[in-house]
């Protein structure tokens, strides 16, 4: 709009100047035109330099104007400037926390995300087995070293479509260390390879490795103490360490002693999972390879999460199973646990049982324990169990089993860290006391880092 | 066999009693199955405890594109 009118302005001034310069000839023309009509030649002159001012005058406006716009121009510039400027050191600051939300890798697909976790549960056992006292270097079979990848997708509509990839790393497994075998070497399992669709409404099919519906159902447990060491599977410690006469191994493992007839365990199987109906009601039902099947139904499992169902100042939670783990001279097995936490208190108690419906004497295996969380310390809280289990005809030369223990663990809660210790108690009658076997004392110490 | 029966049986009976007192029941809100990989911060994940490496691109995602969607949709949950 400026340049326009200084377009103007300057035809404006080419006019006047040529205007000028006609008027200054036809002057001069005039003048020399002596006696012919003189006064009307003077007026007409006059009207044209009226008519000149007037141009001029109009020219003097619009040059005004272009002034004005011009500096508004410059006025708004600066401004933009300098909000540019702010925008930019805004952007400045804010790229620094950007770099760190953006991922390292990033997918093509919406809505997605790959997680991966994992643990290390390392403990040193010494014990004594009535013969000798020796230390045992372990990776904690209660629940052992391992990474896991889990890659979920949002479907909409309620949906999760996932898989789950779990790898146990777990060199000198507790289950598999031994008096005669203490270096028992690398241990992998392939704990979960699975594809698993999940839906707020209809439940959950999982296809793969990983859990039978009957798996940790005697095992459910709301003690702190149950997570690195203490719960109703006591042997796992310890599980490969043999039995004494006091002289020499009996070939008797405390893993074959004692047994807390968990169900199928993880199995290459068909998992469905119902929804929750009320506050925590569940059924599951899986068929597995091997001619394996079994039903559950959980309290406050919550598809393996175990959030419970709390009733007033308690937390409960509770599973039973039935399932058909197609073992010789076994028809069926049953098992089934409890845990109450009483929340204000930190008190807890846990029970589990189980046997196996045989062909002769039915095998079975009781366990109870009372449980106390409390935090002493800001970095963590504290848990302390004590723990008794009594089993009978468990293997094949087994009579009565016998088991007490008493846990501690700290953790520390940022560091995703837990201490933990344990002193445990172990007897085993055999059938017709052929062998006569030692009572074995077990004292672990160990720790679990979740990285 | 029959024996086994009787701790679930007292178990549901309870619970029946519990419900019908009045009692409220309400699921639990934390995950307690420390014999999994613990849930909670770990040594180098940090407070998600868990390496992630593909973003979930939900309802952040959508906030930050459409802020005002998205208080409105939180105004209409509450």
């Amino acid at each position: 709009m400026g340049v326009r009118k200084l377009g103007r302005f300057a035809a404006l001034c080419g006019t006047f100047i040529l205007a000028l310069g006609l008027t200054l000839g036809s002057v001069g023309a005039q003048v020399s035109d002596v006696g012919v009509s003189t006064d009307d030649r003077v007026k007409a002159l006059e009207e044209q330099l009226n008519l000149m001012m007037q141009q001029m005058q109009a020219v003097q406006r619009e040059l005004a104007e272009t002034r004005a716009d011009v500096e508004r121009a410059r006025t708004a510039a600066r401004a933009a400037q300098e909000q540019a400027g702010t925008v930019k050191q805004a952007q400045d600051a804010a790229a620094p926390d950007q770099a760190s939300e953006q991922a390292t890798v990033t997918s093509g697909q919406p809505r997605v995300k790959l997680a991966i976790s994992g643990q290390v549960n390392r403990a040193v056992n010494v014990v004594n087995d009535g013969n000798e006292t020796d230390a045992f270097f372990v990776d904690n079979d209660t629940s052992n070293s391992r990474i896991r990848f889990v890659g979920t997708g949002d479907l909409g509509e309620g949906t999760t479509l996932g898989t789950r990839i779990e790898i146990a790393v777990s060199p000198n497994n507790s289950f598999d260390v031994s008096q005669d075998d203490e270096d028992s070497g690398d241990f992998f399992d392939q704990r979960k390879v699975e594809i698993f669709a999940r839906n707020d409404d209809y439940g959950q099919f999982s296809l793969g490795k990983g859990n039978t519906a009957s798996e940790d159902t005697a095992e459910y447990d709301l003690s702190l103490v149950a997570g690195p060491i203490m719960y109703s599977g006591v042997s796992d410690i310890v599980g490969g360490l043999q039995f004494t006469d006091g002289d020499s191994l009996t070939g008797i493992t405390l893993g074959d002693a004692f047994f807390n007839f968990d169900g199928n365990g993880r199995k290459n199987r068909v998992l469905y999972d119902s929804p929750v109906f009320g506050p925590g009601v569940q059924f599951s039902a899986s068929a597995a390879s091997d001619d394996r099947f079994d039903l559950a139904a959980t309290w406050g499992g919550n598809y393996g999460d175990w959030t419970g169902v709390e009733i007033g100042d308690f937390l409960t939670l509770g599973a039973v199973a039935i399932s058909d783990p197609n073992v010789d001279d076994v028809d069926y097995r049953l098992n089934g646990s409890a845990s109450v936490l009483h929340m204000p208190t930190g008190l807890s108690l846990t029970f589990s049982g189980g046997m196996d419906e045989a062909d002769e004497d039915n095998p079975y295996n009781l366990y109870a324990k009372l449980g106390w969380d409390t935090e002493f310390f800001s970095f963590g809280p504290t848990g302390f169990g004590v723990d008794f289990t009594h089993s009978e005809n468990v293997c094949a030369d087994c009579d009565e089993g016998r088991s007490a223990g008493i846990a501690a663990v700290q953790v520390v809660e940022d560091w995703g860290l837990e201490l933990y210790s344990q002193l445990r108690w172990f007897s085993l009658d055999t059938e017709a006391g052929v062998p006569d076997t030692d009572d074995v004392f077990a004292f672990t110490l160990g720790s679990r880092a979740k990285f | 066999m029959a024996r086994f029966w009787i701790v679930p049986a007292a178990l549901a009976l309870g619970l029946a009693v519990t419900a019908c007192s009045g009692v409220t029941m309400k699921p639990g809100d934390q995950l307690r199955n420390n014999r999994e990989i613990r849930p909670g911060p770990g040594f180098l994940t940090g407070p998600e405890g868990e390496f992630v490496i593909f973003r979930v691109e939900g309802e952040e995602a959508a906030a930050q594109a459409d802020p005002q969607a998205g208080s409105e949709n939180h105004t209409a949950s509450e």
